[in-house]
């Protein structure tokens, strides 16, 4: 495995199922071998996929609640992505956690027996960066990736989730290198561009290159179930993806930026 | 991101941008801007217009960032005493006077004075409710003469009694003449989306879910 990446930020709607289901569109395209975990109980990423999980069949909630073989739960998925999916039952793991002994390990573990059958595995993780779900993905990747709208209190957003993996990483023990990504970019706005100044100011090398313009083919991928590059790979937001996934394979080889958060 | 990544996003596309100059080895923002815009747009596939009007925001750019840098250094704890830097006479703000501004006469002056607005810029950002309570002077006067003060700051200065008695252009009283159109001067086009976008892709009009 080259590369576990979990997609974070304190705050919704600011692109990480997107950015996770397309950059995973984009390896994949690449021959790269890409295992989605969805691990949001809102199960956007399952959703965006188009894979639905019918009764009696396992999800990443089975995974993580029952201890059912995260390889008894992969689903093919468009665009050649292996995809762990979820469902709503996933929120009762927060219940679950206090009458476990280690709950944020239970991912990294399930994880380990797949880990050659993949290069890339990303993990979309629930609106909330001080979860046991988070915890879990944090624990499992060897990189956090912030996910930063360019809209109004962004930054705000992402400096609290900063804090945050601060706070895990000492409290787990964990070591995970932080980037981030801007997202939903506009050009055309003044404000965008502002935000992505003060982004790189505040981020610097931890900002990828690539920022993922606003764009209405990746609402139109979401509604059909496949990722950009199987709906119209020449768009825009394909090449943000292929450019991201490009960065994403040099981080592979490249030493962690930073070993925690801080 | 570095500056140069920074750069592309703001004024080009992007990655594909930033492609095609890491391919012609440019690896700084400092190293684009000693780049002469014939070879840069040889390289960006685009005009020598828009080349220069591309290398001409590297340049602001980085000014800014190079702004921004020693802003976020620490200062020394301990500063030199006052008295061992040279006395020298600094241009300093557009002190405020009667007649700099039309309506500013000697008693607003010096109530404004009184509440140590005595420039330009000060009486732009202070004017509120407050200042006007503390003053004296009519709210409404203190904010026209806050616009003017900002008028005068932003813009080339010029004599009160010319802007007082300024009158207006012909055509500015017949709004509905038609006035021709100019094409475009070539610094805009280089600044649109055309730049090194390929022609005909649907734009994005809403967020994404």
């Amino acid at each position: 495995m080259k590369t576990t990446l979990a997609f974070v930020n304190q705050k919704g709607g600011c692109g990480k199922t997107t950015t996770a289901v397309n950059l995973a569109g984009a390896l994949a395209a690449r021959g790269e071998r890409v295992l989605l975990i969805d691990l949001d109980p809102q199960a956007h990423a399952t959703l965006a996929l188009s894979v639905a999980v019918g009764a009696g069949e396992p999800s990443v909630a089975d995974v993580l609640l029952r201890g059912v073989p995260l390889r008894a739960a992969l689903r093919a998925a468009a665009g050649g992505i292996d995809l762990v999916p979820a469902t709503l039952e996933l929120g009762e793991l927060e219940e679950a956690a206090a009458r476990t002994l280690h709950p944020e390990r239970l991912l990294a573990a399930a994880l380990a027996p797949v880990a050659e059958d993949f290069d890339h595995v990303l993990i979309d993780c629930p609106p909330r960066a001080d979860g046991v779900l988070t915890a879990n993905a944090l624990r499992a990747s060897g990189v956090a990736v912030l996910v930063v709208e360019m809209g109004a209190f962004a930054l705000q957003g992402a400096l609290r989730a900063l804090a945050v993996f601060d706070e895990l990483a000492a409290e787990m023990d964990a070591r995970f290198a932080v980037r981030v990504v801007g997202t939903l970019y506009d050009r055309r706005a003044e404000l965008a561009r502002d935000l992505l100044i003060g982004t790189q100011a505040r981020f610097a090398e931890r900002l990828f290159d690539t920022v993922i313009h606003q764009s209405a083919r990746l609402r139109e991928a979401a509604a059909s179930g496949v990722p950009v590059q199987v709906l119209d790979p020449q768009c825009r937001a394909a090449r943000d993806f292929e450019a991201l996934a490009e960065e994403v394979l040099a981080l592979a080889g490249a030493p962690l930026l930073a070993v925690t958060a801080s | 991101m570095d500056g140069l990544a920074l750069l592309c996003n703001l004024h080009a596309d992007g990655p594909v941008t930033l492609k095609r100059l890491r391919l012609a080895r440019v690896a700084s923002l400092a190293e684009l801007e000693r780049t002469p815009p014939e070879r840069l747009a040889s390289w960006l596939h685009a005009s020598i217009p828009q080349a220069r009007a591309f290398l001409e925001e590297a340049r602001k750019l980085g000014r800014r960032l190079a702004e921004a840098t020693p802003a976020s250094a620490p200062r020394p704890v301990a500063a030199e005493p006052r008295a061992a830097l040279p006395v020298e006479p600094e241009p300093g703000p557009p002190r405020l006077k009667p007649g700099l501004l039309p309506g500013l006469d000697e008693v607003a002056c010096a109530r404004l004075e009184r509440q140590n607005v005595r420039t330009l810029q000060a009486l732009s950002e202070r004017a509120g409710l407050d200042l006007a309570r503390r003053t004296g002077i009519p709210y409404s006067t203190l904010l026209a003469l806050a616009r003017a003060a900002r008028k005068l700051l932003v813009g080339p200065a010029r004599p009160a009694s010319a802007a007082a008695g300024a009158v207006l252009n012909e055509y500015e009283l017949q709004p509905f003449l038609a006035i021709p159109r100019r094409a475009p001067p070539e610094t805009e086009l280089a600044g649109s989306d055309a730049f090194t976008l390929p022609p005909g892709e649907p734009e994005s009009a809403g967020p994404f879910g």
